[in-house]
């Protein structure tokens, strides 16, 4: 028996239908993808090999670039403003004594809501005429915001809501790491004299910045495969200017049957990501990691 | 020897798994089935046959009867599935709910691309249609309409016809005009008007008297598409849309200009309800029904939901309807009416190998096309119908009044997004959404509809 889990043949037989599977769901659609991406395919007549056309098509297609744009404000909103969100709400839960597994739980609740729920609730919140927000700004004399129906403010709303499913999820991750850090290390600080602020910036946030690195990494990916929570809310509009690149792909594929463009925005997406998140990885890895 | 035996019993163990998994769904040529559910319906059936030695066929229908407001639809077809399965003993038809959007635009075109289509299905005419008739995913019907004596039955199958074949039939006819508020006309001193000037007036009495003139809800570009349809066959006239097909119109025509420019003045004046942009199809009809709205451009079928005491309320025979008036210096005649039959049932061309299924797709045709059935449509559902019907007795004052502007009319143009290429009819939907968001200017925004429409005109 120990002879026979020494050969790997054995292993590989074991492996292979986790394999074929994979091959079949996952590799298979993405090689088909990278085809499709290349033909003018209207999802019933057989593709017709147009070369880089669709691609030429997508880099003058100011409608792509605006969703390029888009996905790019997600970028921006999770880093610049939710994660420094983020990361003050651990730091505030990892300091308090009682109630600590009650606010742990309150502040993970958004994440295992379904999208479609979220995007129902927030709906109502921001209903003009109704809805909580309207409500609340009216009590300082705020005019009615059209909040999902104003360009002007449609995008923004949409980054508060999908902030506000997933903040708690990285929440619990970073305080993992908060409370990961041994307790000596603090209350040595702490005899030396060091404030809260100097505790947190100096020390914590320091040791946990390789889970900050891979919250940025995921919030990044999120960012660039952003679907669901556009679709739910808004379907990209008013008037497409809350289209995201995912939004637009379907809708280029699936309403317009232009499954070859789709499919080539498809690409894109996946070369962008691949692009932005290698770049992310490189500017940081460099970087000293403190040990303890 | 228990090595090559262990790795035998895996390669076995490994086989299988990947057998089973490539096997197919569907056994012994049963039908087609999808659920768990309808495979144990399937197997339970199998052994009948074995006892009746017949077999027994299961064809999909995927029909959209979803929500309260096609509750009336639902029970017809039912009834329908009810008879055509009494009349033949070995046959079952497996119904499938899917919302209407999500089937025309993201399941149905899937399924077409992938040949793997419900036996009977929910269709629109026109673009639809022309598209999947192509590529030959829709069973013809003539032969059977033919056998049945039906072909002539029809008020009109154009729209379901391509290249002399017909594709698909239609369930009902439509037409669209206003819907409007009784108590809030009397109340504002007005009648339904017959000029674009009485319209105007009694828009600008509704805005002074804090009504929303006209209700509106577009999220969905198809909503705000209808009043864009009326105003350009009444502005440029009833042959303009299938003008824009073979060139004889473009869409910056000024007379086609002047249409978009109908829709900009009505909204810098504040006739519509404020961020309708971001509202449902279903808040359209709440806004009348509130007394919120005054008027109400949308189709004929919505009328089924204005004589239903559940989603009226106390609107229940307060609801009227007219025509779009005329345009200033519209072109044609200005009584025409957008009207046609286009969304009915389509036959999936795998059929017409099996003859057993298109027993099947005839009796259910024999079951659901019929005087008694249409009847019913008018009478429960509202639905104009789509057949000729010699009794048109017992029908509501509403629908009524919806059939008498539709006698009336000098003519009839077609709804553009059956006319028009899919793409065009994204950026047309985009760019009307854009004027409701007073974010464009008419010409510059058709500037490029026209370019994408000669695109188009070109590809196909």
């Amino acid at each position: 028996m120990n002879k026979t889990l020494k050969n790997p043949i054995v292993y590989i037989l074991f492996l292979l239908p986790t394999i074929l599977l994979y091959c079949l769901f996952m590799g298979m659609p993405v090689i088909q993808a990278f085809y499709y991406g290349f033909t003018d395919w209207d999802g019933l007549n057989p593709p017709i090999f147009n070369g880089i056309e669709n691609f030429r098509e997508a880099f003058t297609d100011s409608d792509f670039w605006l969703s390029v744009l888009n996905n790019i404000y997600f970028i921006l909103f999770s880093i610049v403003i939710q994660l420094p969100i983020i990361i003050f709400l651990s730091l505030l839960i990892s300091q308090v004594k009682r109630f600590k597994a009650f606010y742990k739980t309150a502040v993970f609740i958004p994440s295992i809501l379904s999208t479609a729920v979220i995007g129902i609730l927030w709906g109502f919140i921001y209903e003009p005429d109704s809805g909580l927000l309207n409500q609340f700004l009216a009590l300082f004399g705020v005019e009615k915001i059209y909040w999902l129906s104003d360009k002007s403010t449609a995008m923004i709303s949409i980054l508060i809501t999908n902030a506000w499913q997933w903040t708690g999820f990285y929440v619990v991750l970073i305080l993992a790491a908060i409370l990961g850090i041994p307790k000596d290390l603090l209350e040595q600080a702490e005899i030396d004299g060091a404030t809260n602020w100097n505790k947190s910036t100096r020390i914590i946030i320091p040791l946990i910045r390789p889970i900050i690195i891979v919250v940025m990494l995921l919030s990044i990916a999120g960012a660039m495969k952003a679907l669901d929570i556009v679709w739910v809310m808004t379907e990209g509009g008013p008037f497409g200017t809350t289209d995201v690149m995912a939004t637009y792909m379907i809708k280029e594929a699936f309403r317009e049957y232009q499954y070859g463009y789709g499919n080539a925005i498809a690409i894109l997406i996946f070369i962008f990501t691949l692009v932005i998140t290698g770049l992310f990885q490189w500017s940081t890895k460099n970087n000293e990691r403190i040990e303890y | 020897m228990k090595k090559i035996l262990l790795i035998l019993m895996m390669v076995t163990f490994v086989s299988s798994i990947v057998l089973a998994g490539c096997s197919s769904s569907s056994e012994s040529g049963t039908g087609e089935t999808s659920t768990d559910g309808v495979k144990d319906k399937a197997i339970d059936e199998s052994a009948k046959v074995e006892e009746d030695n017949q077999e027994t066929i299961t064809l999909t229908l995927r029909h959209t009867q979803i929500g309260e407001g096609k509750q009336s639809r639902l029970v017809l077809l039912e009834d329908a599935v009810a008879d055509a399965e009494s009349k033949l003993e070995h046959v079952t038809y497996e119904l499938e709910a899917v919302d209407h959007e999500v089937n025309r635009f993201d399941k149905l075109p899937a399924e077409m691309a992938a040949g793997n289509q419900p036996d009977i299905f929910d269709l629109f005419g026109g673009a639809d249609t022309i598209r999947y008739a192509k590529a030959d995913r829709l069973l013809s019907l003539n032969s059977i309409l033919e056998e049945l004596g039906l072909i002539d039955q029809f008020i009109e199958l154009n729209e379901f016809t391509v290249d002399g074949e017909v594709y698909g039939l239609p369930i009902g006819g439509f037409t669209e005009g206003y819907f409007y508020s009784k108590p809030i006309f009397e109340e504002l001193g007005v009648k339904p008007p017959s000029t674009w000037d009485e319209l105007e007036d009694i828009a600008l009495k509704s805005k002074e008297s804090g009504y929303v003139p006209f209700a509106m809800a577009a999220q969905g570009a198809w909503v705000p598409m209808m009043t864009m349809n009326t105003l350009v066959g009444h502005s440029a006239g009833p042959d303009s849309i299938q003008g824009l097909l073979n060139g004889t119109h473009k869409w910056t025509d000024p007379e086609m200009v002047s249409a978009f420019e109908l829709l900009q003045d009505f909204v810098k004046k504040d006739y519509f309800k404020r961020g309708s942009l971001g509202l449902d199809y279903g808040e359209q009809r709440n806004q009348l029904i509130a007394g919120e709205a005054v008027m109400m451009f949308d189709g004929s079928w919505t009328s089924s939901v204005f004589t239903d005491p559940e989603q009226a309320g106390d609107m229940i025979g307060d609801i009227g309807y007219f025509g779009m008036p005329g345009v200033p210096n519209g072109v044609g005649d200005q009584t025409a009416v957008n009207a046609g039959f286009s969304n009915g049932y389509g036959f999936s061309s795998t059929i017409a190998d099996d003859d057993k299924k298109l027993e099947a797709v005839k009796q259910f045709i024999k079951s659901m096309y019929n005087e008694e059935m249409q009847k019913r449509g008018l009478i429960e559902d509202n639905v104009l119908p789509s057949m000729k019907v010699a009794d048109l007795s017992g029908v509501d004052p509403l629908m009524s009044e919806i059939i008498e502007v539709m006698n009336s009319a000098g003519g009839a143009f077609p709804a553009i997004d059956g006319v028009i290429q899919a793409e065009v009819n994204t950026i047309l939907g985009e760019g009307i959404q854009r004027i409701l968001g007073d974010d464009v200017d008419p010409l510059e925004m058709l500037e490029k509809v026209q370019q994408v429409q000669e695109k188009a005109n070109q590809e196909s």
